[in-house]
């Protein structure tokens, strides 16, 4: 069985000057594990799928099952990485991290032990007790990473999480996200603007379409994990690259 | 991580001496006019007899200040308490807020001082009055500050919290309230400041005692030293609270933007 399925799903919404179509309909479906990449232009409605995945918002149309639940409301076992980190200032980093066991009233020595393991995991646990404004950007979003991995979620969504960080940071943070998929075997959506990241981090690649977001194309990225930063300097990885950048291309949204 | 700027402390120095000399110059100056034009003490007296009459009248100075620091106190406390329920529930509930938020616009509008000698009729004579009038003269700033603060929460963390299973009251407590503390801080600073000044009003028209009741009289006898001993004890204490508040403040909330500084410092 499917650990997501989407059939149908668009998203529509009303203002002053009329309905705005937003996204779709699209339909698609992912194992457990997997880690799904989506990429499309601006305003294409990856972000308000996301947010229709987790339940944060209806959708107009269609169904979204997540497991063996219809999602009609937010889901409680999804860790969502925002685009910005969202870490409170009046917590210190460790205290962020364990934010979603203290809503889920879980076990606190337990959730701490993990807490403290994820940051390890992410490279900064020498910063537990710091606060997040003394943090890099890349420090933060790894607490970020590490807060909605905290209570071992069923699914893990990110929404342009490294968007806002410098090119060779991201570079190190794709390196890291993809050492937590291989430790926590969470299925994943990501949701990047970035071609290179989108095939990098993914089994399989969503290429969407300009406003209402249509799916265009899905490509299976078939290179086996660990992968090294240098994959993306081979010839099949360039191909699939270049598939995707054809696409945005012929939707004008690529040009030269 | 905190490398201590040396320029740094010498700007403190500089923060604290300029006020210093800038004060004293002017004592010097007032004190100066007063001698050469023989100013009778009746209508401008020099800072030295308002410090000679405030050094011998001191026991009544601090028991008449007391009075006040207590109705001040106690009705700031009612204010402060009061006021963060009513931000709350005028946050939470939107019936709340479209029945009760008009009515304290409109209260707001109402000029206090006018209204002082109508708490004789309706209260009475005495500390219950000025209690009351210095809740009213410093709820609303607590009022408006916590609703604002608890307005303003990342609509992005709350999406955040609600996805990690917060239900409401973990939502005001967890997130909502830390987040306003800062709006919540200023709305106590400027109350706290007018808490003095309601009691002091308070004490102009329906008390016998206090430094109100103190300088009214004063005034009234013509004994203008003892009046501006009564202005200086309580601006001092306005001082005082302003100050005390800052430092309440500091411990509150170190890591809001405004106190990084002290924060890094340390």
């Amino acid at each position: 069985m499917s650990a997501v399925v989407l059939a149908g799903v668009g998203k529509t919404y009303s203002s002053v000057e009329g309905k705005v179509e937003a996204l779709g309909p699209v339909s698609f479906s992912m194992d457990a594990g997997e880690t799904l990449s989506i990429v499309g232009p601006s305003g294409c409605g990856k972000s308000t799928l996301l947010r229709l995945i987790s339940g944060l918002e209806p959708a107009s149309q269609g169904t979204i099952r997540v497991g063996d639940r219809e999602v009609r409301e937010p889901l409680d076992d999804v860790g969502i990485v925002f685009q910005r980190d969202l870490l409170l200032d009046w917590r210190n980093i460790i205290d962020n991290v364990l934010l979603p066991a203290e809503f889920r009233r879980h076990d606190r020595d337990a959730a701490r032990r993990r807490g403290h393991d994820l940051l390890r995991e992410l490279g900064i646990a020498d910063f537990a007790t710091r606060r997040p404004w003394e943090l890099s950007g890349g420090m933060r979003q790894r607490a970020a990473i590490a807060r909605a991995l905290l209570c071992k979620p069923s699914m893990l969504l990110l929404d342009e999480p490294f968007s806002a960080l410098d090119a060779l940071t991201r570079d190190q943070m794709n390196v890291t996200l993809q050492t937590v998929q291989i430790h926590e075997h969470v299925t994943m959506v990501l949701i990047t603007h970035s071609i290179l990241e989108a095939i990098f981090l993914a089994d399989r690649v969503i290429v969407m379409s300009a406003r209402p977001g249509r799916i265009l194309d899905e490509i299976e990225v078939p290179f086996p994990r660990p992968r090294r930063l240098s994959l993306r300097e081979d010839s099949a990885f360039a191909e699939i690259a270049r598939r995707i950048r054809i696409h945005f291309e012929q939707a004008g949204v690529l040009v030269g | 991580m905190s490398t201590r700027n040396p320029a740094s402390s010498g700007e403190r120095a500089l923060g604290v001496l300029y006020p210093l000399v800038s004060g004293v110059v002017g004592l010097l100056v007032w004190e100066l006019v007063v001698d050469a034009f023989h100013l009778p003490s009746y209508l401008l007296p020099a800072p030295s007899q308002i410090l000679a009459v405030t050094a011998s009248y001191g026991p009544l100075l601090l028991r008449e200040l007391g009075y006040t620091a207590f109705a001040a106190f106690v009705g700031f406390a009612v204010a402060l308490i009061g006021g963060v329920a009513i931000g709350a529930a005028i946050t939470a509930w939107r019936v709340v807020d479209r029945v009760l938020y008009p009515w304290l616009v409109i209260w707001h509008a109402v000029p206090k001082v006018v209204i002082a000698p109508l708490f004789i009729v309706w209260l009475g004579f005495g500390l219950k009055s000025e209690i009351i009038f210095v809740i009213v003269f410093t709820f609303f700033p607590i009022i408006v500050n916590t609703v604002t603060g608890l307005k303003s929460a990342d609509l992005e963390v709350l999406q955040m919290v609600r996805s990690m299973g917060a239900n409401r009251l973990q939502t005001l407590w967890k997130i909502r309230i830390p987040g306003a503390l800062p709006h919540i801080f200023a709305g106590i600073k400027i109350s706290a400041t007018l808490a003095p000044v309601g009691a002091v009003i308070g004490e102009f028209v329906a008390s016998n005692q206090g430094l109100g009741h103190l300088l009214i009289q004063a005034v009234g006898s013509l004994e203008t030293p003892l009046a501006f001993a009564a202005v200086l004890i309580i601006s001092l204490v306005g001082i005082a609270i302003w100050y005390l508040t800052e430092m309440i403040e500091r411990l509150a909330i170190p890591w809001h933007a405004s106190q990084r500084d002290s924060v890094l410092a340390s």
